[in-house]
């Protein structure tokens, strides 16, 4: 029963039935009855300080204007709060309430003066206020800031403060972009969207990342944008993300070309509880120009229901070609799928990853997490307990190599990778396009974030001379890859052939990873 | 210098539990198999760091392999896993003429006139085979699966003197049409030996006009001689389009789920009692450019041979006259015979004729590409 793929729709209340650390959903209805026993207030000061002589409360008051609890920021004998700096205070909920329970909290300013004093002014220039369980299960209540937010007076001593409007716990109504621009910048003059997407292709919301009239995005920078979600969403809401460049060219220009190295997406509550759904990264990870102007980034479908049965250690790891070094192909730990339910009434299509290119290798799955890598050189590590995706473009291609028509257009990651577990890598042999020239290079890839460790990648080069007379070197050009790769006697084993027989080949290639 | 190759349609380099590595070469230009210095179309038993053949077996018609294109390394050689007390120790591969060779793994017997080891057909294999171990834990028993044509065969292990046997279980025959190259791959999922929860998954190649592919499910309990069809997939379970390269697609079978690799996508399958939302084929986000290849270019069948004049026959009819000397003097030439497929590259003369640079075999005709000039 645990396997049994879920709807996206039966989330919520599927979650309650099965179990464990995968239920970070609960139904909305109980959310109300989910209390607090702390909050948290980081209250910034501006260019107007609060006297070590004044004291400061925050009032919680009932949506029926009745008062809660008055909680002292800062107490007539606690030093002075100076010009830009900031406080933290931490207060306890007596009772334990409901987020709803709160509907507005008043901050006051309280002069105490001395002889010949006057009353204090201050400047108020952010709060956020976070309520949590002991300080955990966070959740941002509050988020003001301004310049100043408000400035408080005798005459005008208190600023009352709205809390956010409550978004249940494991659904996200903010959505953050930390995108890393390359080599060519995004023109002043272009603009950009992200468009989400929903599993049946549907729009949900389209983000503006860099409106047209917003200062260019320079060569080599990091630009962060954070956008509501015009309706929260749950951490499987998003099926794909499409980024799009568009140019307005004035007279004389032509298409902007943009450079898109990175990209980062988080989802937030409120700006709290974060998780990141995706990281994608290449140099570049794509060239949007003119004529293809989109990059679309899938996100993994849902898979809920705990994968295996006992967790992580219940898993059926795939890492290799066939499933073991004697090549077998045999998945001799199965629960789920028999001779019994493989019939049409019951088996049949679940998902469909869409990914940037012909796939030539066999799929490896490590705790749950499938990998799979395309002829473009792309490797997707796709997440189906987080629904974190992350995505490595390792280079170029090689079109058409030899004009060899046994192959796709591309020729890239052709043999299958392998995974060794225990050093959590993931090696794959790459055929990259460096400046027109083939060349081979083989890559370790941390598992949990594909980044290359650090002697990776190192380009296959070798020299043997060969019984019977002469010397064989190892010829990127015409070598190519296609057996999958061997994990065994502590090395890496990777099988070369050549591009429709043109030259001849090595047979094995052989190293050691430390 | 013309060496061979490995490339097993994919398959990898397999390893025992001795350190001991084994693999499957490829063709090297005909005439050149040299079983000291050059072990084309070999089953090969080699050390863990590459220093020594331990062992290999080339078949005896390796020369006719070799001129033929026809590989034995088009497919995988694959460990038969050991059980408790059972000798020989065991490894099967089988290729492109369909012929899968039975080792023991301790002599692969090397290269005689006539062959030592024993075979059985499986059907032309671009293909690897897969292996699960059925019966009880008292009376274990070893299952080879091969994947020939579009025939799924189960084999277990027969008598071993003098040399090791195999013998055909039962069989089933794929329904899919390709004009692709003989063969497919398989996976086996099951729990441990619990009884009817074996199942052999089998990805077919591109077919139709839409080139797509079926993933098949089969019971590995023969009802009979057959293996039972259990499911196969009643929509595409991927795309093949670039069908000059053959859809060597490998099913992963994990944590109730079943992974199939295509085109752009891969496809997951599993119980179904809460379906997902079909997601929509989606915006590529490569632009695929193809390199600008010059030079002539035809696509024939063989007509007729003499010494290093062919004759074509093009799609439309029209006769080709090849002159295949340069192509053989290069190593880029398989030998051709009458009724095969071909494709020719080379220049074309003024008298019409061309001179070919290259000749290798073609998929069926309606995988042809384009014929040009130049």
């Amino acid at each position: 029963m645990f396997a049994l793929p879920l709807h996206r729709k039966s989330i919520q209340s599927l979650c309650l039935l099965t179990l464990g650390f995968l239920c970070f959903l609960i139904r909305p209805q109980h959310l109300n009855a989910q209390t607090f026993n702390q909050i948290q207030f980081v209250i910034g000061t501006g260019g107007d300080d609060l006297r070590g002589d004044s004291s400061a409360t925050a009032t919680l008051l009932a949506p029926n204007g009745s008062t809660l609890q008055v909680i002292t920021l800062k107490a007539q004998n606690q030093s002075g709060w100076g010009n830009n700096s900031s406080h933290t205070v931490t207060a306890a909920l007596s009772p334990a309430r409901a987020a709803s329970a709160i509907g507005h909290v008043v901050i006051t300013l309280t002069s105490h003066n001395g002889f010949a004093e006057t009353d204090d002014n201050w400047n108020v220039q952010s709060v956020v206020a976070t309520l949590s369980n002991g300080g955990s299960g966070a959740m941002q209540f509050i988020n003001g800031s301004g310049s100043p937010l408000a400035r408080l007076t005798h005459s005008a001593p208190t600023l009352t403060l709205t809390p956010l409007p409550i978004v249940p716990p494991g659904m996200f109504d903010q959505i953050e972009f930390v995108i890393g621009t390359g080599g060519d910048d995004l023109r002043g003059d272009s603009s950009a969207t992200a468009t989400l997407l929903a599993a049946n292709g549907a729009t949900l919301q389209v983000i503006t990342l860099k409106a047209q009239s917003d200062p260019g995005w320079g060569n080599n920078t990091t630009h962060t944008v954070t956008k509501s979600l015009t309706s929260p969403l749950g951490l499987f809401g998003i099926a794909d993300i499409v980024i799009t460049l568009t140019s307005h060219n004035s007279v004389f220009e032509t298409d902007d070309n943009w450079n898109v190295q990175d990209v980062v997406v988080k989802l937030s509550n409120n700006g709290s509880g974060t998780k990141q759904i995706m990281h994608a990264f290449g140099d570049p990870m794509k060239r949007l120009t003119g004529s293809d102007p989109r990059l679309a980034l899938p996100l993994p479908p849902i898979m809920l229901g705990p994968v295996c049965a006992g967790g992580n250690n219940g898993c059926t790891n795939v890492t290799t070609y066939h499933n073991d070094a004697q090549r077998t192909g045999w998945t001799s730990t199965e629960k789920t799928l028999t001779t019994f339910n493989v019939k049409p009434a019951t088996f049949g299509h679940i998902a469909t990853i869409t990914v940037d290119d012909q796939v030539d290798t066999q799929p490896l799955v490590v705790n749950g997490v499938t990998f799979i890598t395309t002829e473009n050189n792309t490797v997707y590590a796709l997440n189906f307990w987080t629904g974190a995706t992350v995505i490595h473009h390792l280079g170029a291609p090689v079109p058409t190599p030899l004009g060899c028509g046994n192959n796709g257009p591309n020729v890239g990651i052709n043999g299958t990778g392998v995974i060794d577990p225990v050093a959590q890598t993931f090696f794959v042999d790459t055929y990259l396009s460096e400046n027109g020239t083939p060349t081979h290079k083989i890559h370790a890839l941390n598992l949990s974030t594909l980044a290359e460790h650090a002697s990776s990648p190192v380009t296959v080069a070798a020299t043997h001379s060969v019984q019977g007379g002469g010397t064989f070197t190892f010829n990127a050009t015409y070598q190519r890859q296609r057996s999958a790769l061997l994990l065994a006697n502590g090395n890496l084993y990777a099988g070369y052939g050549s591009f429709c027989d043109w030259g001849g080949a090595p047979i094995l290639a052989a190293g050691s990873w430390d | 210098m013309y060496l061979s190759s490995v490339w097993m349609s994919g398959y990898g380099v397999a390893a025992d539990t001795e350190s001991n590595l084994y693999f499957i070469t490829g063709n090297t230009a005909a005439g050149t198999y040299n079983s000291a210095t050059n072990i084309s179309e070999s089953a090969v038993k080699m050390s863990a760091d590459l220093s020594t053949v331990d062992s290999f077996f080339t078949p005896s018609d390796v020369n006719g392999l070799d001129g033929g294109d026809t590989d034995y390394g088009s497919g995988g050689l694959m460990v038969v896993p050991d059980l408790p007390g059972r000798l020989p120790h065991l490894a099967v591969g089988a290729g492109k003429d369909g012929r899968m060779f039975v080792f023991d793994r301790a002599n692969l017997t090397g290269f005689h006139p006539t062959d030592v080891p024993s075979h059985v057909a499986v059907g032309d294999c671009w293909c690897g085979p897969s292996y699960f171990t059925s019966g009880t834990a008292a009376a274990m028993k070893q299952n080879v699966v091969s994947s020939g044509g579009h025939t799924l065969m189960l084999w277990t292990p027969g008598p071993s003197t003098p040399v090791p046997t195999l013998t055909q279980v039962a069989s089933a025959v794929l329904s899919f049409n390709t004009d692709q190259d003989g063969g497919f791959f398989t996976s086996v999922s099951s729990n441990g030996l619990e009884p009817g929860s074996t199942v052999i998954w089998a990805v077919g190649r591109e077919e139709g006009t839409d080139h797509h592919v079926t993933l098949y499910a089969f019971s590995a309990t023969p009802s009979g001689a057959t293996l039972p069809l259990l499911w196969s997939s009643p929509h595409p379970a991927g795309f093949w389009p670039n069908t000059g390269g053959n859809a060597n697609l490998v099913p992963t079978i994990a944590n109730g789920r079943v992974f199939v690799p295509s085109n752009k996508e891969v496809q997951i399958f599993g119980l179904t009692a809460n379906p997902l939302p079909l997601k929509q084929p989606f915006l590529p986000s490569t632009n695929l450019t193809a390199l600008a290849v010059t030079g002539a270019q035809y696509w024939g069948t063989v007509k007729s041979i003499a010494a290093n004049r062919v004759v074509l026959e093009l799609r439309d009819g029209r006769e080709l006259q090849v002159d295949i000397s340069p192509a053989i003097e290069q190593g880029r030439s398989t030998e051709p015979q009458v009724g095969q497929s071909v494709i020719v590259t080379g220049k074309l003369n003024t008298d019409g004729s061309l001179q070919a640079d290259t000749v290798y075999r073609a998929k069926g005709k309606s995988l042809w590409g384009e014929d040009r000039a130049h």
